[in-house]
């Protein structure tokens, strides 16, 4: 949900900025030319104000001076006028004048030779001078005065001055009126009635103090207003005074857009040298509201229509995005669906647009894959059953079996394994083998290279050795028997080596304490045995009397078995001191053919008492040998004693010597019962005896081979045999020369 | 998968619903913005003025200062409210009219002439009021005491002067240009310094004119004295411009046109009822300032920030009837500098 409300949001966004963004640029430039063309306009205007405030004022100063140039020819020098009738006329221009308080008419030097004033009564002592004052000068340089703008006894005034002419043009006195300066108040109140109120336009001068404005108050109070951004322009820089300012609050708290605008008011004398000016600024103050009140209206409405984009365009988004996110969402609910593993679930969609061929696709692939599902399922199936039958077999199996992976980490453990190395499988697993089991043959530790190798060039068995020696968890001593084999590494297969540990630990113990008892019973049996012999043979010897023919031959009879029993003894004692390892060899070099023949001298009795023909092959060139005398003596005298016992009579035991390469072979063959094939494999084991030997001899210990081949293999030597039941047995001893 | 659908279209329920809520608060804005952005006329509350007038030579000024009111949108009834009293005879007796018509109520005082500013400026003070007053007619205020200075009052009186005390003079000029044979001049007066009757003094030997000037109490006095005068040829009376003065006109100009002397006014207004000329400021312009300084009083600048004015249209009026009644002839030369000629046509 949350994801696709991303897409949903996405679509939105973006159908919105698309609609929005140009709008709102569009709309942002056109109101930012808007609100600069209006400002030109306003300025324009403030222009236009001024300018036509400084007309208006202009005709008003040109008449103004109109009546004074009247005034002018009637005191001009040629003109004859009594100064009484010109006294008399001034009055009557003076009080038809809407605006002349006073009008004074002076000679060249300033001397005021004519007044005449509206309130006033002007006396002969009341005519002053107006030599040295500003306004004369003026008028004798410029032929034209306009003075400044003063306040008396609340109204406002203004001085002009007119020069008069005489006929050449030359200075020939002026004359001076006081005018009323409200005409400039109400000017600019008919101006200022343009601009929308309260909006203003009045004049300063370049002091800032107010000499025109629509609230005569002004004026009479002389309000300075330098406060003003627009006046302080003007107050800080006359002669740059031409701009707009921007929007400040004026005094009256209203928020205007102010611009100065000098007067420029040029009075002409043709003959003056230059016009003179007066330097007074209109300010024209427009009410902000009012000139950019359409830009902010606009501005207003900009913004609701861009905000009636925004939803109309985030309307659409929503009605569109839905149509669009619904087959996606139901897209995305099937693979949920599917990834839950419902892979009956198929998607809903039925569009014909991609997003159609999208969902059937989906659904194509969800059908192939819940059959492949199906069918892996029921693969695993098989496979698990599998695993589990190999689980119980090898629970079952009474070897310990413990597998490992190519790292060498235990990943099989069976039952078997458990109870060998009382460990729990859940404990081993994973861990190295090396830190579970230590082999040892005998003393020496084996590398667990050679019982698992990392590596095997070939299949199947590395390593099978017995009677290895290991501990369990618990401390105790085990004997196995180890066969390890590797798999060959496959893509899959991740088995390294198996190994068999077969558990002859109470086979061993059993084998050792049999053996102890034997070493033991025998040792025991001897002392009592020499007794019995030594007793026997002293009765044979007849020391304690004599014995008739009878009884000398129950007593050989006794000493024979005696002898028997002797011979058992040893060898078992031999067998004995064998199986501890304490049955070693004196090798000294030596011939071999005089040990040979000195066992054949003494069987020579034996061999003609079983009429059984003893036959010779000795070469006279055999190598000496390192052996020990005594017991390649018994080994020897072993196989000829048995190869006579097991031969019927007129049989043959044939003892052959010879030399074979840097070996010396000793044979004995006989031609007697032989040895049945079955047997074969136990020849040389303990307590072996042939059941064909057993049925024709009852006698012999089963020892004798064991013990032999012991001594043939510690001399370094061979043993072996052939045999064919009821035809013979050739017995080989092989030893070899020593280097020389 | 309902559930899921459930949940997606109530989400874009509540998202449609949201932005329907956020169109309506928003056109609310809107429209709230337009409407306030109209120039809204100011909510006039009702003014209360107290006019203290002066008949009959003031009530001309008065009902066009009313009339200049109207014009500014103070209709009566509506937004204002006048309470009418007059000048009494003397000083004291016009504090005691105006005084209990002072109140929290009142708004503002309107006065004419000089007696009415007076008794409207001692009443205030006297009950600590600080209610503005807007005076017309009156003159000299500085000089009077009135006020500190025509820039600024320094308390809560403005208003405009029509400078009788220096037309005074002036009238005393005009007389003798209009009647070469005028030889004294007859005054009877109340106020010494709005009358001008210092510059009276100065000027009339000057031209060649007898000054006789009496100073009364009120307006029977005034009366009593111009009825009674012995009046001989080259006799002129000078209308004093003071309230006493104006109160006196009508009897005044009749003991004039009966006794066949000429009569100066101050204003044209006098010479419309029958003096024979006058010479003074033209007390409609001041009617027009009176009115607007009360509309920027209202407005809420102080009196004492409002400069008093001086009037500007100071013009020579005559009375043809009048002057034939007293056998009086007027000169082309004397006419072509009078503005107002009565009765007009």
């Amino acid at each position: 949900m949350m994801k696709n409300l991303r897409l949903h949001t996405k679509f939105i966004v973006l159908l919105t900025s698309v609609s929005l963004i140009p709008l709102v640029i569009v709309a942002g430039v056109t109101l930012v030319r808007f609100q600069s063309s209006l400002q030109n306009e306003a300025s324009k205007l403030g222009h236009q104000l001024a300018a036509t405030a400084a007309a208006e004022i202009r005709t008003f100063m040109i008449s103004q001076f109109g009546l004074l140039d009247n005034i002018a020819a009637m005191y001009h020098p040629d003109f004859p006028i009594e100064p009484s009738v010109a006294e008399k006329l001034l009055e009557v221009i003076l009080l038809r004048s809407e605006n002349f308080m006073d009008i004074a008419v002076v000679n060249t030097e300033g001397k005021v030779i004519a007044r005449k004033n509206r309130l006033l009564v002007i006396t002969p002592k009341d005519l002053g001078t107006y030599e040295g004052v500003e306004a004369f000068e003026a008028v004798k340089k410029s032929g034209v005065y306009v003075g400044p703008v003063y306040v008396r006894s609340g109204r406002p005034f203004f001085d002009f001055g007119r020069r008069i002419p005489d006929s050449q043009g030359n200075f020939a006195g002026a004359v001076f009126a006081q005018v009323d300066a409200r005409i400039m108040p109400s000017v600019v109140a008919d101006i200022s009635k343009i601009v929308d109120p309260p909006g203003r336009v009045f004049i300063v001068n370049e002091r800032g103090i107010v000499i025109a404005h629509p609230d005569l108050s002004y004026v009479l109070a002389e309000r300075n207003l330098s406060t003003l951004p627009a006046v302080l322009g003007v107050v800080q820089d006359p002669s740059n005074a031409e701009k707009m300012s921007a929007a400040y609050t004026n005094e009256e708290g209203n928020d205007v857009l102010g611009s100065a605008h000098p007067m420029t008011i040029e009075l002409y004398d043709l003959r003056a040298s230059a016009p003179s000016s007066i330097n007074w600024f209109v300010i024209a103050e427009q009410p902000e509201d009012s000139v950019y009140g359409e830009a902010r209206s606009t501005a207003w409405f900009s913004v609701f229509l861009s905000l009636a984009a925004v939803l109309a365009a985030a309307g659409a988004a929503v009605f569109f995005a839905g149509r669009v996110s619904r087959p996606i969402e139901a897209l995305h609910t099937a693979t949920v669906e599917f990834g839950k593993g419902n892979l009956e679930y198929r998607a809903s969609v039925e569009t014909t647009d991609e997003i159609g061929d999208l969902a059937r696709s989906f659904n194509t692939t969800a059908d192939t894959l819940s059959k492949t599902v199906a069918s892996l399922r029921a693969e695993e199936q098989v496979t698990s059953a599998e695993r589990n039958k190999l689980r119980l077999i090898l629970s079952g199996i009474t070897n310990a079996v413990v597998a490992v992976d190519m790292q060498r980490n235990i990943i099989l453990f069976n039952k078997a394994a458990e109870a060998l190395t009382a460990r729990e499988t859940a404990s081993v697993l994973g861990k190295p083998i090396a830190d579970v089991i230590e082999i040892y043959d005998g003393v020496k530790k084996v590398p667990i290279d050679d019982f698992c190798p990392a590596r095997a060039s070939i299949e199947g068995v590395v390593y099978n050795k017995r009677e290895l020696h290991m501990r369990d968890a618990m401390g105790n001593e085990r004997i196995v028997n180890v066969v390890s084999g590797r798999i060959r590494e496959g893509e899959n297969i991740q088995l390294g080596c198996v190994l068999t540990f077969q558990d002859i630990t109470r086979e061993f113990v059993m084998e050792r304490t049999k053996r102890e008892f034997v070493s033991i019973a025998a040792h025991q049996l001897r002392t009592p045995l020499t007794g019995m012999s030594w007793t026997v043979e002293a009765l044979l010897s007849e020391a304690r009397g004599a014995l008739n023919t009878a009884q000398k031959e129950l007593v050989h009879l006794g000493l024979d078995t005696v002898h028997r029993m002797v011979d058992l003894v040893n060898d078992l004692l031999d067998v004995s001191r064998i199986e501890e390892g304490k049955f070693g060899i004196k090798a000294v070099r030596q011939p071999v053919a005089p040990i040979i023949n000195q066992i054949l001298q003494g069987m020579q009795k034996q061999a003609e008492r079983k009429q059984v023909v003893l036959k010779v092959d000795i070469p006279p060139d055999l190598p000496d040998l390192d052996l020990d005398a005594d017991k390649i003596e018994f080994a020897f005298s072993n196989l000829i004693d048995n190869a006579i016992k097991y031969t019927p009579a007129g049989g043959e035991v044939h003892v052959r010597a010879e030399r074979k390469g840097s070996d010396v072979h000793v044979s004995v063959s006989d031609t007697g019962i032989g040895i049945p094939a079955v047997e074969f494999e136990r020849v040389f084991t303990k307590f072996f005896r042939s059941r064909k030997a057993q049925s024709y001899h009852t006698d012999g210990s089963g020892l004798g081979l064991y013990v032999a081949k012991n001594i043939v293999e510690q001399h370094g030597g061979k043993i072996s045999f052939t045999s064919m039941e009821n035809k013979g047995t050739t017995f080989t001893i092989s030893l070899s020369a020593p280097a020389e | 998968m309902a559930d899921v659908h459930a949940e997606h279209s109530k989400r874009h329920f509540v998202f449609v619903a949201i932005c329907a809520i956020f169109v309506f608060v928003l056109c609310a804005l809107v429209f709230a913005y337009f409407l306030t952005n109209r120039p809204v006329q100011e909510a006039t509350q009702s003014h209360t003025v107290v006019v203290v007038r002066n008949p009959p030579a003031l009530d001309a000024t008065w009902d066009m200062t009313r009339a200049e009111l109207r014009d500014l949108g103070y209709i009566e009834g509506e937004n204002i409210e006048y309470v009418i009293t007059e000048v009494s005879n003397d000083l004291e007796t016009t504090k005691s009219r105006i005084a209990p018509l002072l109140g929290d109520s009142i708004d503002l005082v309107l006065t004419f002439g000089v007696l009415a500013t007076r008794a409207a400026k001692e009443a205030t003070e006297g009950s600590g009021s600080s209610v503005p007053i807007v005076f017309a007619v009156v003159s000299d205020p500085v000089g009077g005491g009135l006020v500190r200075s025509m820039q600024s009052s320094g308390n809560n009186l403005t208003g405009i002067t029509p400078a009788n005390e220096f037309a005074a003079s002036k009238r005393l000029e005009f007389l003798k240009s209009l009647l070469p044979g005028a030889k004294r001049i007859i005054s009877a007066w109340n106020d010494e310094r709005t009358s001008g009757v210092d510059g009276l003094r100065r000027i009339a030997p000057g031209l060649g004119l007898e000054l006789i000037d009496e100073q009364v109490a009120d307006v029977a006095s005034m009366v009593a004295f111009l009825d009674t005068f012995p009046y001989k040829r080259g006799d002129a009376i000078l209308r004093a411009s003071d309230s006493i003065g104006a109160g006196a006109l009508s009897r005044v100009i009749e003991t004039a046109v009966r006794e066949r002397v000429p009569l100066i006014g101050t204003n044209s207004g006098d010479t419309a009822r029958g003096a024979l000329m006058s010479y003074g400021a033209d007390y409609a312009p001041i009617s027009a300032r009176a009115a607007r300084m009360i509309d920027q009083i209202f407005n809420g600048t102080a009196p004492s920030d409002i400069p008093i004015e001086e009037a500007s249209d100071f013009d020579l009026a005559v009375n043809t009837d009048t002057a034939t009644k007293i056998g009086v002839t007027i000169p082309q030369s004397f006419l072509i500098k009078v503005r107002y000629v009565y009765p007009t046509e």
